[in-house]
């Protein structure tokens, strides 16, 4: 696969309340943005597990989004705020595993920005396959060289 | 791992709306060779009447323990789908509902592309499902009476809107009587209607409605419990005064030798020991102020007593404590005034000619320290007055917020002097920073008071100016000129009242920067707040007027009202967070962490638990939790990395 084929594999989790009402709108709008980008509807960005990350990269996923209520705006009163300051924990930790921090991104969308939601979509994308594949290989290679 | 399960999937064409660029037949066959997988269906419209019996049938007839449907957002049509399984015999959450519309067909014009994505959602959600529990809906017992704190018109309009029969309603007014800021208040904007003729009605009614409990002079002291089951301790303060034998007749309070500075006249005038709250009072009984009588300080005084024709004086009376079960708390706690002796540059004390807006207020008043003769401390008539705007508003400095009110309040005060020629020719200043009097009839006030004669100096920001009293006067000191005023009025903003923070605190609610009660949602759940069954209404939640005070009295008991019905139990959230009770070790991280303070610690197990009736099921103390003892249901991480590991 030449590096322009690459299609990377990206998982959004989304909040029940304005990010994945954000993608709703997006589709009313008929907005059109890459289809490798899934998600997954959590009921709020705060329910979202650094451990849920980890394994998405885990599984395969070249890059992981968190889409969540704007500050202030959380069904839930805080939990973006949650969101936040476990995104901000875990980016650093990520180079410990030879992840670029650039694979997981943290963004707010409401329900209302369908124009955002494809955009940060269409960014990411963009981003993770300038990134290219995350390579385990090679991230257990640096890991046994002792890079880490 | 996975039980024996069967399988549906039903693929919702939504005519031509997902099948147009989505291949559900093509998805349809793919998915029929998955394990467990016993049908796979295809429809023009699933949310269709007919759609929806295809769905049941299916589920008879294939005898269906899951269900996977492919059709629109889940905030459409989730509800609809679950209704569906419920008819078929199937529990509701035993489904889930992927939205191949607007996440896909609507988003990706590459039919091929579409296709491939449906089809990883659709498997996605087919791994899920293996992990779907049954969830029952649950009620619970609650009772509808409900507390009212704060005997302002906020809250006694909310306390006349909800007590009934069936609802009995507890109005604590720490104070003496009823009315709250208003009761001080001669007139109001923008008719200049005599404000206890507008108010008297409506406290007279709270007195004497039988469904309503009046505990004036009492403090709430606890707070235990939640939405549906409160349990409030108040303490009803010893007033002294038997009130099945008081008259109101006024005899005992002139003898009483105490002269204490009134907060009533906010500290302008002065009142006794034993006194009326203010002059027509509702309720009309005295209190014996227990701090300052001198009895109380080992003097031996019964002047009271002894006037007192109708033996209601009764030093022997007790403070009482009671306990009361309610299933909501309205929060109508009231403002003060900001004090404006914290601006350095105007040189606020007490025995100048300079007075804040509410003293003023009580200075024109008939109830007031001077019979509502517009007079000066040496007993003169001012011949001019100068009214400040903005005085510890908007400004970072102080307050940054405008309190919406203060504007009109000093343009009903200046057509109040005038139409009742309280001073002959007096001169009438405003320096205002901008004019706030959005109210009706606001503006045509103010072009009246110009054409009288009134005068508007726009000025940068009030809180600069200079105010330097002397002699009975007051220079005013602006950047460009000095004026000199026989009085002073400064609108100071209104602040949340200060006395009502340990119970704001005790009922675990938040406070905005400037100590406001932080609603729900500022903007479409304004009298909610994040304690489910907890309401905050008038200027506790932000500085308003007595319309919207009254508004919001009504509209908090609307709320109650269907929410809390007489007789009926409470249906609670279903998909909650849960602790096991094993993996608990008690840390306490998920109880700092829950918005909702739904979560509580049981000591003698030494773990924690969640109150089913206050968690929303946010999830965020699963994530926190160090021992993954918490699990959210129906999103629970093995649902949750199933879908994953489905999806990737």
């Amino acid at each position: 696969m030449t590096e322009t084929e690459f299609e990377p594999k990206i998982v959004a989790f989304v909040c029940n309340w304005c990010s994945y009402g954000g993608a709703d709108f997006a589709g009313n709008m008929r907005l059109q943005y890459p289809s490798n980008v899934k998600l997954i509807r959590v009921m709020c960005s705060g329910r979202v597990d650094p451990e849920f990350v980890m394994e998405a990269f885990r599984g395969g996923a070249d890059g992981v989004m968190i889409l969540g209520c704007h500050p202030r705006d959380c069904h839930y009163l805080e939990g973006n705020y949650n969101a936040l300051k476990r995104y901000t924990m875990l980016k650093p930790l990520l180079d410990q595993f030879c992840i670029e921090q650039d694979r997981l991104y943290l963004d707010w969308v409401s329900a209302s920005e369908g124009e955002k939601f494809a955009r940060v979509v269409r960014e990411v994308n963009e981003r993770i396959t300038q990134l290219g594949p995350l390579d385990w290989g090679k991230v257990l290679d640096a890991r046994q060289g002792g890079e880490v | 791992m996975k039980a024996k399960e069967r399988i549906g999937f039903f693929l919702c064409e939504c005519s031509q709306n997902i099948s147009g660029t989505v291949d559900v037949r093509k998805i349809k066959d793919e998915l029929k060779e998955l394990p467990d997988v016993v049908t796979a269906e295809v429809t023009n419209l699933y949310c269709s009447k007919e759609g929806k019996i295809e769905i049941i049938k299916s589920i008879e007839e294939h005898n269906l323990t899951k269900v996977v449907i492919g059709a629109c957002s889940v905030k459409q049509h989730e509800k609809t789908f679950m209704a569906v399984l419920e008819e078929a015999g199937l529990n509701p959450y035993f489904m889930q509902l992927v939205n191949i519309r607007e996440h896909v067909a609507w988003v990706t014009s590459d039919k091929d592309k579409a296709t491939a994505k449906a089809l990883a959602l659709l498997k996605a959600a087919y791994h899920r499902v293996y992990f779907h529990e049954a969830f029952e809906k649950k009620e619970i017992d609650a009772t509808a009476d409900v507390l009212v704190v704060g005997g302002g018109l906020a809250g006694c309009e909310a306390a006349l809107n909800l007590a009934s029969e069936k609802r009995k309603v507890y109005l604590v007014e720490t104070r003496p009587s009823l009315g709250g800021q208003a009761s001080k208040y001669e007139s109001s904007f923008p008719s200049l209607e005599c404000c206890s003729c507008m108010i008297l009605p409506i406290l007279q009614k709270v007195v004497e409605n039988p469904h309503i409990e009046l505990l004036n002079y009492s403090d709430v002291e606890d707070v235990v419990g939640f939405f549906g089951n409160f349990s409030v301790t108040v303490n009803k303060k010893a007033k002294y005064v038997k009130p099945d034998k008081c008259i109101g007749c006024n005899e005992c309070v002139a003898p009483c030798p105490v002269e204490i500075p009134n907060e009533n006249d906010d500290f302008l005038g002065s009142r006794k020991a034993i006194y009326f709250q203010v002059a027509g009072a509702t309720p009309f009984i005295p209190v014996i102020d227990k701090e300052n009588c001198l009895r109380f300080k080992g003097q031996d005084c019964t002047k009271c007593r002894d006037a007192c024709m109708f033996d209601a004086i009764d030093y022997e009376d007790k403070d009482e404590k009671i306990k009361l079960p309610v299933g909501a708390v309205v929060l109508a706690t009231g403002f003060q005034s900001f004090d404006p002796s914290l601006i350095p540059n105007l040189n606020f004390s007490s025995g100048t000619e300079v007075y804040t807006s509410l003293q003023f207020e009580r200075l024109i008043s008939n109830t007031g320290p001077t019979s509502g003769k517009l007079v000066k401390r040496d007993g003169t008539k001012p011949k001019s007055l100068v009214m400040v705007h903005c005085v510890g508003s908007r400004d970072k400095r102080y307050k940054n917020y405008c309190s919406n009110v203060c504007c009109s309040v000093l343009l009903k005060m200046s057509s109040q002097i005038l139409k009742e020629n309280m001073a002959e020719g007096i001169q009438i200043t405003h320096l205002y920073r901008d004019l706030t009097i959005g109210s009706t009839g606001m503006e045509e006030m103010y072009e009246k008071l110009s054409d009288e004669g009134v005068r508007f100096i726009k000025i940068s920001n009030p809180n600069d100016i200079v105010l330097q009293p002397e002699d009975g006067k007051v220079h005013v000191v602006l950047p460009e000129k000095t004026m000199t005023a026989d009085m002073v009025v400064l609108a100071t903003a209104m602040i949340p009242n200060k006395k009502a923070e340990k119970l704001i605190d005790m009922l675990m609610l938040s406070r905005d920067e400037e100590g406001f009660v932080m609603p729900t949602h500022r903007k479409i759940d304004a009298l909610a707040t994040p304690i489910e069954g907890v309401f905050v209404v008038g200027s506790a939640g932000y500085p308003k007027d007595i319309t919207h005070s009254v508004i919001d009295g009504s509209a908090a008991a609307g709320k109650i009202g269907s929410e809390l019905q007489p007789g009926k139990k409470l249906e609670i959230e279903t998909l909650i967070s849960t602790i096991d009770e094993e993996k608990c070790s008690g840390c306490k991280t998920c109880i700092s962490i829950c918005p909702y303070k739904a979560i509580g610690y049981d000591s003698e197990k030494g773990v924690s638990v969640i109150n089913e009736i206050l968690c929303r099921g946010c999830g965020t103390c699963a994530v926190a939790c160090p021992s993954n003892a918490i699990t959210v249901r129906h999103f629970e991480n093995n649902a949750i990395l199933a879908e994953l590991g489905g999806l990737l």
